[in-house]
């Protein structure tokens, strides 16, 4: 029995030492963590920009010591032909091996963007340690720029912009899209068109300017923040941001907050395609020379507000068919899911352009605004 | 040489999920979807079904020696009592045709599961040390006694059913109905193909041919097998359905293990744990290692069992099986071979799973009829 013990203590000796793990072990010290990354386009190749941060500086930042005003992120210009191989020579400027795996935000300088991504998208793809969820952007311009510059307020600058979507997205105001979205657009046939959120620089400070939509890997064209929000509510089943419209008598403007969307699309043979968005919102602001009286009066008011709505959407879908000829609405995936027949029968991106698509909205006001007379 | 009655209802019931949860349900979305997209949803469950009819016919079978293991019933099976020999000698091509399918099994489930491990985690490690590892520790589990890996199902059981709760938070999450749609756009001809093909997904029920004999009521053993079965099969579904609603039938397509990447893909609040899929393979190392121990340890018994060996007798016998596995999951030069083979070795499992216990069955149900009386005097 002995024996039968001392058998089995070494076998447990022996295991204990292969399982470990230590084979492949990684310290954190010999990595260097990026946070985000931009990529250019150049005469030849690309310009990658990563940004990574100096840890001492920001741990010194946290315990109080710090305010001595130096920056908390170094900047690793590299060029090369494609993505892995800026990456390489980015890498002889390196004392430690590149980490991707805190990627958070990935940068396309626009022209880059126009010529088109899919080469970028394919590294970040493989590599296994790039998380899904960052957040891929364009920029008007360089797209180092922003990380050369912009607001001052995170200890690493950048996360600026992640945290800015986080709140755009839960606001539903911004296009939710991470890395993971691009590649199943990309990749589902009856989707195609990727939208981006679209940022620049103004006064030195980020600022959203609407999206940038693709056609395939490459960027098509921008939407301003007003035409954004038709999309978002068709193809995202989100609210959007305020809008105004006009008061229905008199001078000024009212604010609609919209709070609860409703979204819903019937197919009619053609196909003929009817979107009804219900929307439930309050009256945020109210600036008009004249109370409109009466019991109807949200009524009256709701029905200018839909006028506003269906206005910016039937200028986005002319937009969409005339002059992109590009389902930015993803019509043609629920057409693939809802009725399947209808969408095996045609050819959708060539027939998209032709197709009706008529939008109607009602507007329902739930607090007009509380007047004090 | 006396059995004893050691599995417990519900041990038995652990040993079967386990057992065939291993590693395919890493890769059962896009394995799935590839051929028949959103209509897997309902393949999965004909072929769960389907399943459960040859468990049943195992079940069926083992139940008429309720007490004996394959290696004794098939002898009295095909032999008769004048002569033995006749017995041992049409026995061999009923055992060997299982241990080929173990064999097949092993191998592929510890070749996968290394994959799995390289290419997500310890990417300089090379795959012959996770493997030998798996196999190592494996074969150190498989060569105690049965009662022994029965209880350490037992208290694995739980653990498998810890990853549905993250896939169910991500199909939330990120998941999309448009994905899912639409449903019964295939043609029957690719209904019944696919869902038989699925049968393989299934494979390691037939560990249930050893391990029958030590139940302790095996006259529960049909209801707790299909009830076995059903939660894989819902096991399964789960998995299917929630990486098919993130990503879509075409994006899985270009996944290699969907299932880890639905996880990998959830938002976490305040970034506190990160890579989530981490955990997921820990939790799946721990289904995939139960596959490969439970039915190491049938194979080992079965050996000892033919062979007569004693007890003690295991653990050599699951040493010198280490090397073979380890040589045979070596075979394929990459992941896309694996699949080559796969695809044939699965058509051999799912064939001799169908035609081995139904012609059992037929032998067994006429050699009963005439000989009950017989039967029921003859001790073993």
């Amino acid at each position: 029995m002995n024996r039968f013990l001392l058998h089995n203590l070494c076998v447990i000796l022996v295991l204990s030492m292969i399982v470990t793990g230590c084979w492949d072990r990684r310290e954190l010290e010999d990595r260097e963590l990026v946070i985000a990354m931009a990529v250019d386009s150049e005469k030849k190749g690309i310009h990658v920009t990563s940004q990574v941060p100096i840890p001492a500086v920001i741990v010194g930042k946290g315990g109080g010591s710090g305010g001595s005003g130096g920056k908390s992120t170094v900047n690793f210009n590299a060029r090369g032909e494609t993505l892995s191989a800026a990456l390489e020579n980015m890498r002889r400027k390196l004392n430690k091996n590149l980490f991707l795996g805190y990627l958070e935000v990935m940068l396309f300088g626009e022209e880059k963007a126009r010529s088109g991504i899919r080469e970028q998208l394919d590294y970040l793809r493989r590599d296994s340690e790039v998380q899904r969820n960052l957040y891929p952007i364009v920029v008007k311009g360089k797209g180092s720029e922003l990380l050369d510059r912009g607001t001052e307020m995170e200890q690493i600058q950048i996360a600026f912009i992640p945290r800015m979507i986080t709140v755009g997205r839960k606001r539903d105001t911004m296009m939710p899209t991470r890395l993971n979205d691009i590649l199943i657009t990309l990749s589902t046939p009856s989707r195609q068109v990727p939208v981006m959120n679209y940022f620049g620089l103004e006064d030195g400070q980020y600022k959203w300017l609407g999206f940038a939509v693709f056609k395939g890997d490459k960027m098509h064209g921008v939407l301003t923040p007003d035409e954004t929000v038709p999309l978002l509510q068709i193809r995202e089943k989100k609210r959007g941001k305020k809008i105004f419209t006009t008061c229905p008598k008199g001078t000024g403007s009212i604010q609609f907050t919209p709070l609860k969307l409703e979204q819903k699309i019937r197919v009619n043979p053609g196909p003929k395609l009817h979107i009804l968005i219900e929307l439930e919102g309050n009256i945020s602001e109210k600036t008009c020379t004249q109370v409109v009286e009466g019991r109807n009066r949200e009524e009256v008011v709701g029905q200018r507000i839909e006028k506003t709505y269906q206005k910016l959407a039937d200028r986005l879908i002319h937009k969409a068919q005339k002059e992109w000829k590009l389902d930015i609405f993803h019509l043609g995936d629920y057409l693939r899911a809802y009725y399947p027949s209808v969408y095996k029968k045609m050819d959708w991106k060539k027939e998209f352009p032709n197709v009706p698509i008529d939008i109607s909205y009602r507007v329902y006001v739930r607090r007009s605004g509380a007047n004090i007379r | 040489m006396k059995q004893n009655h050691s599995i417990s209802a519900f041990q038995s019931y652990a040993l079967v999920v386990m057992t065939v949860v291993g590693v395919s349900i890493l890769i059962i979305p896009r394995n799935v979807g590839q051929f028949v997209g959103a209509d897997g949803t309902w393949i999965i469950l004909i072929s769960t079904l389907l399943t459960m009819l040859i468990v049943y016919g195992f079940t069926k079978l083992c139940l008429f020696y309720p007490n004996e293991s394959f290696t004794r019933f098939t002898e009295y099976l095909l032999g008769s009592k004048r002569k033995p020999w006749v017995g041992k000698l049409l026995k061999i091509p009923f055992i060997v045709a299982f241990v080929f399918i173990w064999l097949a099994i092993l191998a592929y489930v510890i070749r996968s599961f290394g994959e799995v491990v390289v290419s997500t985690i310890f990417e300089n490690t090379p795959l012959e040390v996770v493997m030998v590892t798996v196999v190592g520790i494996a074969a150190l589990v498989a060569s105690s006694e049965i009662e022994v890996l029965a209880k350490f199902n037992e208290l694995l059981f739980p653990f498998i059913f810890i990853p549905l709760i993250f896939l169910i938070i991500s199909s939330i999450q990120k998941g999309e109905l448009v994905h899912l749609l639409p449903l019964f756009q295939v043609d029957w001809k690719q209904v019944i193909k696919a869902s038989i093909n699925m049968i393989v997904d299934f494979a390691g029920y037939s560990v249930l041919l050893i391990f029958m004999a030590n139940y302790q009521q095996p006259q529960k053993a049909i209801k707790i097998h299909s009830l076995a079965i059903m939660t894989i099969g819902i096991l399964y579904l789960t998995t299917f359905v929630t990486t098919i609603s993130v990503f879509g039938i075409y994006e899985t397509e270009h996944l290699f293990w969907p299932s880890l990447e639905t996880v990998r893909v959830i938002d976490l609040p305040f970034q506190i744990f990160q890579r989530l899929e981490s955990l997921m393979i820990v939790l799946w190392m721990v289904a995939s290692f139960t596959t490969v121990s439970n039915i190491l340890s049938a194979f080992v018994e079965l050996i000892r069992e033919y062979f007569g060996l004693r007890k003690h007798c295991r653990k050599w016998i699951s040493l010198i099986l280490i090397p073979l596995i380890i040589l045979l999951a070596l075979v394929p030069k990459d992941i896309s071979e694996i699949k080559y083979y796969v695809g044939i070795v699965g058509a051999y499992i799912t064939s001799v799973d169908i035609i081995v216990p139904s012609f059992l069955l037929v032998i067994a149900y006429f050699r009963k009829k005439r000989g009950r009386s017989n039967e029921s005097v003859s001790p073993s």
